[in-house]
């Protein structure tokens, strides 16, 4: 990445503030004048009393001076709060634009990140980035111009005295420059080991109970020790670069020092300059000590945001346009054909070639032993994965050519854990969507059983306090608000205990009528028997057809009265697993 | 939060004196080099002084031009050279200082249910990540404070010898209101407590947006999640600019004013200036001195932020673990590396876990060899239960005899006893890894847990067996693969006791009853959830909490 890239990037970043960073610009300047106007009275007045004029005509500048020391500060605090809300608005919708391209990630990058690198991605760094805007904008530019002000001042003064500080500037800067580019892979491998020891603690906080309950916390601190061990010399290395680089400034701020002393000073034993001239010289040097260190600190920021920079910019990538489908999808429930699909999915899950058909408000269970590549199917049916081969058809129509706005809008999909967020029950239910009125979202948690929630509809929801079941029924509230044509849902019923699911029952059956549905489960007995469990309850209805997957294969498929029928068919593989889950169940001691 | 806790301030300072004690040898370093640094600021006035009264014919030891110019360069040298020393000790004490903090969290919040109940996981991690840096830098004040402190009365010292008058006229007045100034940015601790918060709730929302994006996805409610997240992000900026705009404001003052005492130095001087009496050079001494004396009133300032900064953050850290828990950050030992006592075999089991009001509490008995099983409607408080009995709730405390003796619960640990949670979660790394979290268990251990996990066939299919990697958080764990993964983890060790809740989508019916009736006849107690009718048949106990 060019640094003509980096700063088409920053400027395109800017759009939307522009005004803003232009009245800064404007307060910067007013504050760069009043820098270079304040040595220059000093030094008319030290002249003044040199040459003994009366007080009367000296103290003028003396009042002037004052009047620039009071405006001085009114500039920098304008220029600074322009330069802070920008900062703000700029990252936060950074923030926003990031969040949203995370969103977007394929399924198995999402898998392979932590929330808690995602965190110190889309905050840390954006804040990082967000300082490094600001810096630009007020310190570094506000820097540079306070050092151009005080080379001009001293340019004014005398000319050879100006050209020799602006080369030692210069020389400085350039070598700052090079050095700063040179430790750009220091900041970023910094960076990346810090989000990588923040992944891990973000996982250990996530797993606090289970390393708690497992005896596991010397574990857990054993991890993150090596951890850190791993990101300290990374840490030192880019920390103490930065602090070179100031180390370096200091000595070169010496040397000018040093060098407007000898230079003006045989100037004024030469009689070329007076005192006061001789002053004001001193000082503008003095002048350029200010910026130049806070640039030193802004090189510190550059570096850090640098190495933000380019991993947010490698994120922020528009996604390459996909061709997005057109077709609408007809109204009722929706047919599936699903044609040869395979899809690998890391170590041993995954499908491959299934194929199966399921007719318009037909129910299909999808049954099979752990690991058999259920929920994987369960993704490739609501697309969120594509599939590495084969097509899947959607009321005639390839998923593909669906107008994915009509694709969400007709295809609910609840997965195996469902996702709550710390927002409102009302945002939790209608998925932040303002439009859908309350009282519909009363009547979906009526009817899932959560009547006695409606009234904290505005509350903030805790999830960390909900149970499992109460999770999984806000969950189904949503599905109700919907109004699918097609129904995935993995593993409904695992958390739905026996109390509950007569009530479920019903509110599944409402659900699901009028609808194609996909059930993936692996409560047998559930299908065939009833919702107690208990043989001689008779089916449920819920399902008309199961299909048996096994390793990523389908190794059965076809109506449940059949199947059912074959529980004491050696070959029948749903035959086995029923006889199995019966005998177990209605084991008594 | 009612705890018991020394106020902020005492608290802060304990934490602040032990951290320097874990490294005194580096701490000593690293603050003689800074406090070099500090008073070396007396440097640049002086030789202004003597350049200045040089070119007068007056300069200090008979100096020349020539000697005055070198000694500005050295002088800039040296400073470099003070900073690099002080960075080389500092920067790494810096860093263990942060690591060491987070790690003595990590043993609170990993100890200390109580800590984590109610806090998402990524409001905790903001914790680690900011609130421990900010306690980390905190270390420095001391000697920041003390070259303060040099720098001060050295330069007072210094102008008092040259005009009294003018040190008492303008210098003492215009360091006064900035002083005053500055004591005014105490006034920001309130502001910043909101602006913490308001970071925290964009944190946690972030982490929850990662977490459910496939219900987002799936509802095509990606865009209505991120604009919930804009809103989020104003409330933030909101009290972040507040406090920006507070703080320049007085930045502002403390700059102002010094240019202006210079201004006021030229007034009160002329007359004397014109006579002789106050050289050039002693005007240069008390211009770069009100200029430095502002810029360290901002340091001042900046020691302030960090010192409130720093308050807070004890408080939030105080907050993350138990009453106390202050206190005891920077001791350098976690008490999570406490050893549990070894309790004797079980013979004997009694758990009383308070259900709160008006609920009854739940007694539980149980010897080896029996099943007690847990039941009742969704959210009738099954997990609940289990997390009370084994001490991971907040709120209640579960009385527990092992043998007829009391014990806390958070001692029902491995070896003695394991649990296996419905939603278990796993670190980046290996199967292996993740078995072995309390101890390195034998090979046979392993290969029976795994096999009464039901999972020992799977492994054998994967490639790359124990060693598969099971992926961010467990999550290329299909939900029954992960379920028996914490079943075999609980089970490697053997425990007397085994605490499980519902494993009905993670083993089919036969397999459940089969590991429930080899575990009861190896003579393990065991307390489960289940809604599984055979399940209730085979317990010798069955508690529904739905009645």
């Amino acid at each position: 990445m060019g640094a003509d890239g980096v700063a088409t990037y920053l400027w395109q970043q800017m759009r939307g503030a522009r005004a803003p960073v232009a009245a800064m610009g404007g307060a910067l300047a007013a504050r760069m004048g009043l820098t270079l106007a304040s040595p220059w009275l000093v030094g008319r007045f030290l002249d003044g009393v040199e040459r003994h004029e009366p007080l009367s005509r000296v103290e003028p500048w003396a009042v002037l001076l004052l009047a620039a020391a009071l405006l001085t500060p009114a500039a920098a605090y304008v220029a600074g709060s322009l330069a802070s809300a920008v900062e703000w608005a700029v990252a936060n919708r950074l923030r926003e634009r990031l969040a949203t391209a995370a969103l977007a990630l394929p399924v198995h990058r999402h898998r392979s990140m932590t929330p808690g690198a995602l965190v110190e991605r889309v905050d840390g760094d954006v804040a990082a980035l967000g300082a490094l805007l600001s810096n630009l904008g007020l310190q570094v530019l506000g820097s540079a111009g306070q050092a151009l002000a005080a080379l001009g001042g001293l340019w004014l003064v005398n000319s050879s005295l100006g050209l020799m500080l602006a080369g030692l500037v210069t020389l400085t800067a350039w070598v700052l420059e090079r050095f700063r580019r040179a430790t750009v892979p220091l900041a970023e491998a910094e960076r990346q080991a810090n989000a990588d020891a923040y992944g891990l603690l973000g996982e250990l906080l996530a797993a606090r109970d289970d390393l708690d309950a497992g005896g596991a916390a010397p574990y857990a601190e054993r991890r993150l020790a090596h951890a850190a061990g791993r990101w300290q010399p990374h840490y030192v290395r880019a920390e103490l670069s930065a602090y070179a680089a100031w180390a370096f400034l200091l000595g070169a701020l010496g040397l000018a020092d040093g060098l407007v002393y000898l230079v003006s000073g045989h100037l004024y034993f030469g009689a070329h300059l007076a005192l006061g001239t001789v002053y004001a010289a001193v000082a503008y040097v003095g002048l350029l000590a200010a910026p130049l260190s806070s640039l030193r600190e802004q090189i510190a920021e550059l570096q850090r945001g640098q190495g933000s920079l380019l991993r947010v910019m490698a994120w922020d990538q528009r996604p390459t346009a996909q061709p997005v489908g057109r077709c609408g999808l007809p109204a009722g429930p929706l047919a599936l054909a699903v044609s040869r699909v395979s899809r690998r999915q890391g170590g041993a899950r995954g499908v491959s070639d299934v194929s199966f058909t399921l007719a318009p408000g037909q129910h299909l269970a999808v049954v099979g032993p752990s690991g058999a590549g259920k929920s994987t199917l369960a993704t490739l049916l609501a697309a969120l994965a594509e599939p590495d081969a084969g097509t899947i058809h959607l009321g005639g129509i390839a998923l593909r050519e669906v107008d994915p706005v009509e694709l969400r809008r007709r295809v609910a999909y609840l997965p195996q854990t469902p996702a709550l967020f710390a927002a409102t029950l009302l945002d939790n239910v209608t998925l932040f969507d303002p439009t859908i009125p309350p009282t519909r979202v009363a009547d979906a948690l009526a009817t899932v059983g959560l009547e006695a929630w409606t009234s904290r509809l505005t509350l903030p929801l805790d999830p960390s306090m909900l149970s499992g079941g109460e999770q999984e029924l806000v969950a189904l509230a949503r599905i109700w608000l919907s109004d699918p044509g097609l129904v995935i849902l993995d593993e409904p019923l695992s958390r739905l205990d026996r109390a509950h699911r007569a009530q479920a029952a019903a509110a599944w059956r409402r659900l699901l009528t009028g609808r194609t549905a996909v059930i993936i489960t692996h409560r047998l007995t559930m299908l065939v028997d009833g919702w107690s469990g208990d043989p001689g309850e008779g089916p449920t209805g819920l399902v008309d057809e199961v299909l048996v997957l096994d390793e990523g294969q389908v190794v059965e498929h076809g109506a449940l009265g059949p199947l059912a029928a074959m529980v004491q068919e050696p070959a029948s593989r749903f035959g086995q697993l029923l006889a199995a889950e019966r005998a177990a169940d209605g084991m008594r001691p | 939060m009612n705890m018991p806790d020394a106020p902020p301030g005492a608290a802060l300072w304990a934490v602040i004196s032990r951290l320097i004690r874990r490294d005194p040898w580096r701490y000593a370093a690293t603050a003689t080099f800074w406090m070099l640094w500090h008073a070396w600021a007396l440097l640049p006035g002086l030789l202004a002084a003597a350049f200045f009264d040089t070119l007068q014919h007056r300069g200090p030891f008979g100096w020349g031009l020539h000697a005055v110019a070198a000694a500005a360069a050295a002088a800039g040298l040296l400073r470099a050279a003070l900073l690099l020393m002080a960075v080389r000790t500092g920067v790494p004490l810096h860093f263990r200082t942060r690591a060491r903090i987070q790690w003595e969290l990590l043993g609170l919040v990993l100890q200390h249910p109580g800590s984590r109940a109610s806090r998402s996981s990524g409001g905790l991690l903001s914790t680690f990540r900011d609130d421990a840096e900010r306690l980390a830098l905190a270390i420095d004040w001391p000697f920041d404070a003390l070259a303060g402190l040099v720098f001060w009365v050295g330069g007072i010292a210094i102008l008092w010898r040259v005009s009294p008058q003018l040190t008492l006229l303008v210098f003492l007045p215009v360091v006064t209101v900035v002083s005053v100034a500055s004591a005014a940015r105490t006034r920001l601790t309130r502001l910043l407590a909101g602006r913490r918060a308001a970071t925290t709730q964009v944190t946690g929302f972030l982490w929850d947006l990662w977490v459910g994006r496939d219900t987002l996805a799936a509802a095509g409610a990606e865009a209505r999640a991120v604009g919930h997240l804009a809103r989020l992000n104003v409330q933030r900026r909101t009290a972040e600019l507040r406090d920006r705009r507070g703080l320049l404001a007085l930045e502002a003052c403390f700059s102002g004013t010094a240019q202006l005492g210079v201004a006021l130095v030229l007034l009160a001087a002329a007359a004397a200036m014109q006579d002789g009496r106050f050289s050039v050079g002693a005007f240069a001494l008390f211009a770069t001195y009100l200029v430095q004396v502002a810029q360290y009133l901002g340091f001042v300032g900046y020691l302030m932020d960090s010192a409130r900064d720093a308050g807070v953050a004890v408080q939030r850290l105080a907050d993350a673990g138990p009453p106390g828990s202050a206190q005891s950050l920077g001791q350098g030992t976690s008490c999570a590396t406490a050893p549990a006592t070894a309790l004797p075999p079980l013979v004997e089991f009694a758990a009383t876990v308070p259900m709160g009001s008006p609920a009854p509490p739940v007694t539980i008995r149980l010897t080896p060899g029996r099943l007690t099983a847990i039941t009742g409607g969704v959210g009738s408080g099954k997990t609940t239960l289990l997390r009370h009995l084994m001490g991971l709730g907040l709120e209640r405390a579960a009385a527990v005899t092992w043998n007829g003796i009391a014990v806390d619960p958070r001692q029902l640990r491995p070896p003695h006893a394991a649990y296996v949670p419905e939603h278990p979660r796993f670190l980046s790394g290996s199967l292996r890894d993740n078995l072995t979290w309390a101890a390195e268990p034998s090979a046979q251990a392993l290969d029976a847990a795994l096999a009464r996990a039901a999972l020992d066939e799977e492994i054998r299919r994967f490639p790359e067996g124990l060693d598969t990697p099971v992926g961010v958080g467990g999550q290329a764990l299909s939900g029954g693969q992960a379920t028996r993964l914490a079943l075999a983890r609980a089970l490697v060790h053997a425990p007397g006791l085994l605490v499980a809740d519902s494993l009905t989508h993670a083993l089919d019916a036969d397999t459940e009853a089969r590991l429930w009736h080899s575990l009861l006849a190896q003579g393990m107690a065991i307390i489960a959830v289940s809604t599984r009718p055979a399940m209730l048949a085979l317990a010798d106990d069955v508690i529904d909490l739905s009645s």
